[in-house]
């Protein structure tokens, strides 16, 4: 079996698994689509925090936008699914605009406070409106029929994540990704090249919305219903930190955190060994255990990742990841570039080491 | 008529004043820490209403003999609780801020955020949402009445729990003043200007920043024990994590207002904001849900536009 084929039989392994999901049952279906609208949210976050290097802790303000009012045009105005999708990616990135246009003249750390108190703003106010949600009873969202079964619409939701990857791909190698970049390596070196900083990292911002607003209508279809208070600090904390575990800046890495954070939950609950463990505690206590044993858990990767794994779980699947798009598995072995090692062969120095040639 | 005069005083400027004061004073002493970390290292310390938690827990499972603690009386449990909101800062210092401490700034902030976070969830695996454990009101049911009396709707009504945030704020503004004229005061302030030459004139610098952070969870310990009394136990209770909002966001904007990096400034910012929220409160039409936020949001963005040093901070 020759390179490509191994390669294809992965691809083919991996679509199969990924389809497979909606074929386990509603249940089963339901998980895969907040597998999927978490992986939209971490994709969102990464936008900003993994390319541009900026901190938000309000992206679930952008993303309870996105659902309130996809919600809002399907059951007050009766649009379509597809134009209630859409609005609830316009009204994300017009939600992240208008943030943005003040908060991005405030740099560092100060933009994580705007942000966190700018979400639970939105949660408070916005999203209590009774013009818009009926009070905190919360407003409905009904899927249309062709996607009433769970299986049908993971599906949607995969194809949506598969199109935003596409998409965040050409924005990596656009003139804006490389923008991102260097804003995120350093802002005053990036401004001294010509680089509008602020510029883009409003677009960032807007497209960071976009992204969110449109993983908000996915939730909100996805429970039917919209109900503010399940937008909480808790919630914008869940996405930072799934990005960060799963590694900010890898497409790659936070899809696969998304992932392991929306699963982590039941996963955990339903885990074995942790159901007797937590059994060997008073009722109460192995409830709780169960409750909210995952954040801690999640909290504990978070610290351990920053401190040990600082790339996230991209990192380790990084030659996977190489591999199946083209490379190699190994990390190819860098090499100074040929004048270099001319010249320094030409001096008697051993060049095998990379030497600082390429730091 | 004098009588009437003054109730309708206290309905429509007094008591939104008296409670946006005591409110103030409660997100004043949390200001306060957060400004001393921001000070000492630079860091937006997001576990610090968790320290406090982490006390009110621990105060309100000694009162309640919780778990392996026997049933202790208040005062004894409230101790426990500040020893257990040092504890969690040094630990903080120790485990997270110390290994992380080359990283950028923004690592540090989600690192702080994932403490609150694990402390958080912490507390919860041990009451879980149950509303049950009432921490005791200070001084019992004893109250007293301003702007008229017990019985009158528009009067503030208060106990010595409001009185007592009050008196722990105005305890730790002296305290203050005088703890940075000693030397390990002065080694704080030395160490925030400039780590490299404190270091080089002999002051330890790890010693320093573990004095900081042990400071710091006192504070937020100090928080957190005014905030519980009188009311059901929440884990989160004091940065809102799992709750909703808490009193932490309210003191990051006081302490924004009042520059970020001024101890009076923090204190001054919290005691605004405190009257801005409850003026809001009272003011702003029933019809906008979270009136109130809206206007503290707006706040915390004019500031920062206009005047990002704020009310009291200096140029850097």
């Amino acid at each position: 079996m020759n390179r490509l084929s191994g390669r294809a039989v992965a691809w083919v392994g991996l679509v199969v698994v990924i389809l497979v999901v909606g074929l386990g049952g509603p249940n089963a279906a339901a998980h895969g689509t907040t597998a999927a609208v978490y992986a939209l949210a971490a994709l969102s976050i990464n936008i900003i925090l993994g390319y541009t290097g900026q901190l938000s802790l309000g992206h679930q303000g952008l993303v309870g936008t996105g659902a309130l009012f996809a919600a809002y045009v399907t059951t007050a105005h009766g649009l379509p699914f597809q134009i209630a999708l859409a609005i609830g990616g316009l009204t994300g990135g017009l939600a992240a605009v208008l943030v943005g246009f003040v908060a991005l003249r405030i740099s560092g750390l100060y933009l994580a406070l705007i942000t966190l108190v700018f979400g639970l703003t939105l949660e408070q106010s916005l999203f209590e409106l009774t013009t818009f949600t009926g009070g905190g009873a919360g407003e409905a969202a009904n899927r249309p029929s062709f996607l009433l079964p769970n299986d049908r619409y993971y599906y949607l939701c995969l194809v949506v994540v598969v199109v935003v990857c596409y998409l965040d791909s050409r924005l990596t190698r656009s003139k804006a990704g490389r923008a991102f970049k260097a804003i995120k390596e350093d802002e005053r070196v990036a401004a001294a090249m010509g680089i509008n900083v602020v510029g883009y990292k409003l677009l960032a911002f807007t497209l960071s919305g976009v992204v969110a607003g449109v993983a908000g209508a996915l939730f909100a279809f996805a429970t039917q219903q919209f109900v503010g208070s399940d937008f909480d600090f808790r919630l914008a904390l869940v996405f930072v930190v799934m990005t960060v575990v799963g590694g900010a800046g890898s497409r790659a890495g936070v899809v696969a955190g998304a992932v392991l954070f929306a699963i982590l939950h039941d996963f955990i609950a339903a885990f074995g060994p942790f159901k007797s463990f937590a059994g060997l505690f008073p009722t109460q206590t192995g409830a709780n255990l169960l409750q909210f044993g995952p954040d801690l858990i999640g909290a504990l990767l978070l610290l351990l990742t920053l401190a040990f794994n600082p790339g996230g779980l991209a990192q380790q699947m990084a030659p996977l990841v190489r591999w199946m798009t083209g490379g190699p598995f190994r990390e190819p072995r860098r090499r100074p570039p040929a004048v270099v090692v001319e010249a320094l062969e030409a001096a008697g120095i051993e060049t095998d080491e990379p030497a600082g040639a390429e730091t | 008529m004098h009588g009437m005069v003054l109730a309708s005083f206290g309905g429509s400027v007094g008591v939104p004043m008296a409670n946006g004061l005591v409110n103030g004073c409660l997100w004043g002493l949390l200001a306060i820490g957060i400004v001393l970390v921001y000070k000492a290292n630079g860091i937006f310390n997001f576990a610090q209403g968790e320290f406090g938690s982490m006390a009110a827990l621990i105060a309100v499972a000694a009162v309640d003999g919780l778990g392996p603690f026997p049933k202790m009386p208040m005062p004894i449990a409230m101790i426990l609780g500040l020893l257990a909101g040092v504890l969690c800062g040094v630990a903080t210092e120790r485990l997270v801020v110390r290994p992380l401490f080359r990283s950028p700034r923004a690592t540090l902030l989600v690192a702080t955020a994932g403490v609150a976070l694990f402390l958080a969830s912490l507390q919860a695996l041990f009451t879980g949402t149950d509303l049950s454990h009432v921490f005791p009101a200070i001084g019992g049911s004893h109250h007293f009445a301003l702007f008229g009396s017990l019985s009158n709707p528009d009067a503030y009504i208060f106990g010595w729990t409001q009185i007592s945030r009050v008196l722990v704020l105005l305890a730790v503004a002296i305290g203050a003043v005088v703890f940075f004229r000693t030397r390990y005061g002065l080694g704080i302030l030395a160490v925030s200007q400039d780590p490299v030459a404190a270091n080089t004139v002999g002051i330890n610098v790890k010693r320093i920043s573990m004095l900081t952070w042990g400071l710091a969870g006192l504070l937020g310990a100090a928080a957190g024990l005014i905030d519980v009394p009188g009311g059901p136990y929440q884990p989160g209770l004091v940065s809102g994590i799992l709750t909703g909002v808490g009193p932490l966001v309210f003191a990051f904007i006081g302490a924004v207002l009042g520059g970020m990096t001024s101890l009076p400034g923090a204190f001054v910012g919290s005691l605004a904001l405190g009257l801005i929220d409850s003026f809001a409160g009272r003011y702003m039409p029933a019809s906008v849900p979270g009136g109130e936020a809206l206007v503290v949001f707006g706040v915390l963005l004019l500031v920062l536009l206009f005047r990002p040093t704020g009310l009291l901070g200096r140029e850097t």
